[in-house]
């Protein structure tokens, strides 16, 4: 059981991204209208969009938010080979009694010589980290070091992939070392769609740990699960299908590794490796591309969104057994753009491919979950 | 639309207060009828559902769910405890039977107190089905008896939950003429079949002809005969007496020569033949009633292992279907605990009850503190599993959220950071909220999720220009970036206004000061206006004189700490000795230094002039104080 709301988003074009802040209390979108929208929820229960403007000369691929210890933060990625970070203004700068609320631009990363396709900032836990990626390979790692003023960001780190990238994912774990993972969607690209990054301490760098062979099919969108204590990683992968992969560190006492069901093969052995990488599940219900993929706060369930204009929710049983828990059709025919609020509230998205709409919905209220 | 889809419109439109009266009525209706429940919990205890509606759901479903909820949590704690106090007497010892019955049946009451207070009828039936199933499972995991026994509990356990008959009778007894009463006999063979078998005879005595009709009479000897297995009886005597007393009524019952119809039924139950208990269905309660009884005049010892079959059997029979599956959730519960099928009955009473899985969760986490789970794999897990979910449910919820803790904190695994998430991401809207936030943290040692709870409330309290609470909160927070950023304020406020933004916070702040240089500072010079302002120039001499040689002051600052000094230097009496004076001199040659001439405004040159003159004189007046 769920109910769709539909926001009328009054965007120009096609909307690529919707966010959540960290309360899902406030919503952004951006849309190849080249703007960003930001939406309050009101105390009738009503998104109320509270500021609209130009952000970018192209369109806008993706709108993320900053943890709020750093203040109402955005940051957004652009066609334009830009991304930018943008903050709210203090209410009382304000002129009159008009809701709106006026965002000001703080930095803007021109580093890239291509399309920015993400942005996303690092877990609060490793400060105000943010890392892009682009359509020519690069990933970079900026850092603010003045985390006050917000204007100054400087690359830290630049590593370039040679592929095409069009997400990225900071591992949220605040025990094991920096991790990111980046999806690669460049079809003539041969190697596996996922590559798998670490931070060394020792020598401050940012090292290539795997190419994730386990995922062969251009890659859209790419999110670690929250880890509340498990000894492994889990990866949700949006490609042709649903894949959750599980990642494993090697070194120290091996905590024995929950029952996973054995759906796909471990990956190649390379030698000194220090990851088990498995694929614990893969799901073809979709039965069309999978545009984004989003986690629950405490990463039990995950949500996916696919061309068949349907969100569904995965979760696993106390075996790790994967399974869909929940199937949710947008009612709205005109609308394969749906977005559905999880439990985390983080962003969970929309279908690219359906052509010029100017709405969203948002899907509530998955239905009783049955188990097993 | 759907019945929640409704439900969800409505409850969401509870809460405009413009069609909020209409909007009652509809509730009002909804809630008479018999869909309550079952509309409003799934809205309830979905994950996703979005806040405000969720809200109003709850704020209907307190009166009927919310003390369940309350008094069971407290349960659950106690037996979390308890498993501790265990643990350290006798290392890893699950509970005794003794201990986790007692838990059990206080459950029970947990479940049956909340029964009985509640109004809606859904929510009453949900209960009262969770209770028989909770006890039968009780029955046959936690209070296993030795053979022979199980057959007394199970009637035991349908009079109970079934209590009617008894006032049925009380209100017929209250008639003279009972037996011609239009329910008599209905009313005797009920409690021939609830094992009420003394009850049965004494109604049947009352009857005017039991003395003269022969057959009567010798059924009710029959009836007064029956031998009863109690707790201590010899196990063999038992069955041999009841054997020759069935083969009696038996033989009685096959010479078929009755006065009325009733008489035939009374004896074909009491010699268990199975047509009759089949073909007087509106005898029993359910299934598992016609089951219980059958066992009872038919195989009083009867051995587990034949009772699932049994059990299918009775279940087809008083439904009338042909397989399992076309019984409902909580029909397949039971007829699975009689399979002794734990992982079935988990399994079908999750679709079977929507209770946002308390009873599984509750249950099942009792067993495994007993030890009762060994034989299903990875008990630990599955425990874990269900506590969980269910407090990842208690914790979407606006009211019971902070219940969820409890549950949270006994799952070793993977429930402290859970609730740390949690607890991160919920919004800090109310101060109530905050306090609770941090007070639950505090107890879980928590710190790092203290912490950004203060960054968050005073970045808030910074946005909205509030800034007494922006500096408490980052003092607290003890982030030394964003105190130092509101100490600047404070200061570069001062410089402006010559006064600070909200006094009474800076009063306020005590040993947190020194969560870094800046507010520390800020909240010497604070102190040092106040001596000034009582009057101990002396004392403000000292703090001056620090405030200036520990080089902390922020450049905006220093200009306005030297002039200060000008009021002390003036003084009538000598405040600033030698050492002192100098020390202000060398402040002001350094701030000179560093400003450019060109920069300096007449105002600025002036007051700069009129220090050096002050130094000078004060100097001239200590050195001969000295």
């Amino acid at each position: 059981m769920f109910a769709t709301r539909n926001v009328e988003a009054d965007h120009k074009d096609l909307i690529h991204d919707v966010a959540y802040d960290f309360y899902g209390r406030r919503l952004a979108t951006c849309s190849s209208d080249q703007s960003v929208k930001v939406w309050d929820l009101g105390e009738d229960g009503q998104w109320h969009c509270t500021a609209s403007w130009k952000c970018h000369s192209a369109s806008v691929w993706k709108v993320t938010w900053a943890h709020p210890e750093f203040g109402q933060v955005l940051a957004t990625c652009s066609f334009d080979r830009t991304a930018a970070i943008w903050e709210e203004l203090p209410a009382d700068s304000l002129s009159g009694e008009s809701n709106q609320s006026t965002w000001v631009r703080r930095a803007f990363l021109s580093d890239s010589r291509t399309s920015v396709t993400d942005v996303k900032f690092a877990p609060r836990h490793l400060g105000l980290l943010l890392a892009t990626c682009s359509v020519d390979g690069s990933l970079r790692i900026y850092e603010a070091p003045d985390v006050m003023t917000l204007s100054q960001w400087s690359v830290q780190h630049e590593i370039n992939c040679k592929v095409s990238l069009s997400s990225i994912t900071w591992n949220p774990s605040r025990i094991h070392p920096p991790m990111i993972a980046v999806g690669v969607d460049d079809a003539s690209a041969s190697d596996g769609k996922v590559i798998l990054f670490e931070f060394s301490e020792n020598t401050r760098q940012w090292i290539k740990i795997e190419v994730i062979s386990l995922v062969s099919d251009p890659v859209h969108d790419i999110a670690f699960a929250p880890n509340v204590g498990r000894s492994y990683h889990l990866l949700g992968i949006a490609s042709r299908d649903v894949k959750i992969l599980s990642i494993k560190p090697c070194d120290g006492q091996s905590l024995s590794l929950p029952h996973q069901s054995h759906q796909g093969n471990t990956s190649q052995h390379a030698p000194n490796q220090k990851f088990e990488i498995k694929q614990v599940a893969q799901f073809n219900e979709h039965g069309a591309q999978v545009w984004r993929v989003s986690w629950n706060i405490t990463g039990t369930i995950l949500a996916s969104s696919g061309d068949d204009g349907s969100v569904r929710l995965w979760k696993a049983n106390y075996l790790d057994n994967w399974k869909c828990v929940t199937e949710l059709k947008c009612q709205n025919n005109q609308s394969g753009n749906s977005s559905s609020q999880d439990d985390n509230k983080s962003g969970n998205s929309d279908g690219k491919s359906t052509k010029g709409l100017r709405n969203f919905s948002s899907l509530v209220s998955p239905g009783p979950m049955t188990r097993h | 639309m759907s019945d929640s889809n409704k439900f969800a419109d409505i409850s969401r439109r509870s809460i405009d207060p413009n069609g909020r009266e209409d909007v009652e009525k509809q509730m009002e209706m909804i809630y008479n009828g018999n869909d309550y429940t079952p509309s409003i919990l799934p809205l309830v205890m979905a994950d996703g559902c979005v806040m405000p509606i969720r809200q109003a759901a709850v704020i209907s479903l307190k009166k009927n769910l919310r003390n369940l909820v309350k008094e069971a949590s407290s349960l659950f704690a106690n037996i979390q405890s308890l498993i501790l106090d265990e643990c350290c007497m006798a290392g890893n010892e699950p509970l005794t039977r003794d201990i986790v019955l007692k838990n059990s049946r206080c459950y029970r009451a947990v479940i049956e107190s909340n029964m009985n207070t509640t109004d809606c009828m859904e929510t009453k039936n949900m209960l009262h089905q969770i209770n028989i199933l909770w006890n039968l499972v009780e029955i046959l995991y936690i209070d296993v008896l030795p053979a022979g026994n199980l057959v007394e509990q199970l009637l035991i356990w349908i009079r109970y939950h079934y209590p009617n008959t008894n006032l049925e009778a009380d209100a017929m007894l209250k008639n003279n003429e009972v037996h011609e009463h239009p329910s008599y006999w209905t009313i005797i063979l009920k409690f021939v079949v609830r094992g009420e078998i003394k009850m049965a005879s004494k109604l049947l005595k009352l009857h005017p002809d039991c003395e003269t009709n022969e057959n009567l009479s010798f059924i009710h000897i029959l009836m007064e005969k029956m031998p009863q297995f109690t707790r201590n009886c010899m196990k063999y005597e038992f069955f041999a007496k009841w054997q020759a007393w069935n083969m009696q009524v038996k033989t009685h019952f096959r010479k078929s020569v009755f006065t009325s119809p009733e008489e035939r039924t009374i004896l074909g139950l009491l010699c268990g033949d199975f047509g009759t208990f089949s073909s007087n269905k509106h005898l029993f309660e359910s299934w598992y009633h016609l089951m219980v009884a059958f066992l009872h005049f038919a195989d009083p010892l009867v051995a587990e292992i034949d009772i699932p079959s049994l059990a299918f059997q009775s279940l087809t029979t008083y439904l009338d279907i042909r397989s399992e599956e076309q019984a409902k959730p909580y029909d397949r519960a039971i007829l699975k605990a009689f399979a002794y099928d734990l992982m079935a009955v988990v399994q079908e009473s999750c679709s079977a009850f929507k209770d946002g899985w308390w009873f599984c969760t509750h249950f099942i986490d009792l067993l495994y503190h007993g030890g009762i789970l060994e034989g299903i794999e990875e008990p630990r897990k599955l425990r874990e599993f269900f506590i969980l979910d269910y407090a990842d449910v208690l914790m979407g919820d606006d009211k019971l959220w902070s219940d969820a803790v409890n549950y949270y904190a006994s799952c070793s695994e993977f429930g402290l950071e859970s609730l740390r998430l949690h607890l991160e991401s919920k919004p800090l809207d109310t101060e109530e909220t905050r306090s609770k936030i941090i007070q639950i943290c505090e107890k879980h040692n928590l710190d790092d999720v203290i912490r950004v709870v203060y960054i968050v409330i005073a970045r808030k309290a910074l946005t909205e220009n509030n800034l007494g609470q922006a500096l408490l909160m980052a003092a607290r927070s003890k982030s030394p970036v964003l105190a130092s950023h509101i100490a600047d304020i404070y200061l570069k406020h001062f410089v402006e206004k010559k006064k600070f933004p909200d006094q009474k916070a800076l009063d306020s702040l005590g040993p947190l000061m020194l969560t870094c240089d800046k507010l520390t500072f800020l909240a010497k010079y604070n102190e040092f206006l106040e001596c000034k302002k009582r009057g101990s120039l002396l004392e403000a001499g000292v703090q001056l004189e620090n405030l200036i040689s520990s080089k902390i002051a922020p450049n905006f600052f220093i200009f306005t700490l030297l002039m200060d000094a000008v009021s002390l230097l003036e003084a009538e009496m000598l405040i600033l000795n030698f050492e002192q004076t100098y020390q202000v001199l060398v402040a002001l040659e350094n701030f000179a230094n560093m400003m450019n001439e060109q920069t300096k405004d007449e105002d600025v040159k002036n007051k700069e002039n009129y220090l050096r003159l002050a130094i000078a004189r004060n100097m001239a007046r200590a050195m001969i104080f000295a």
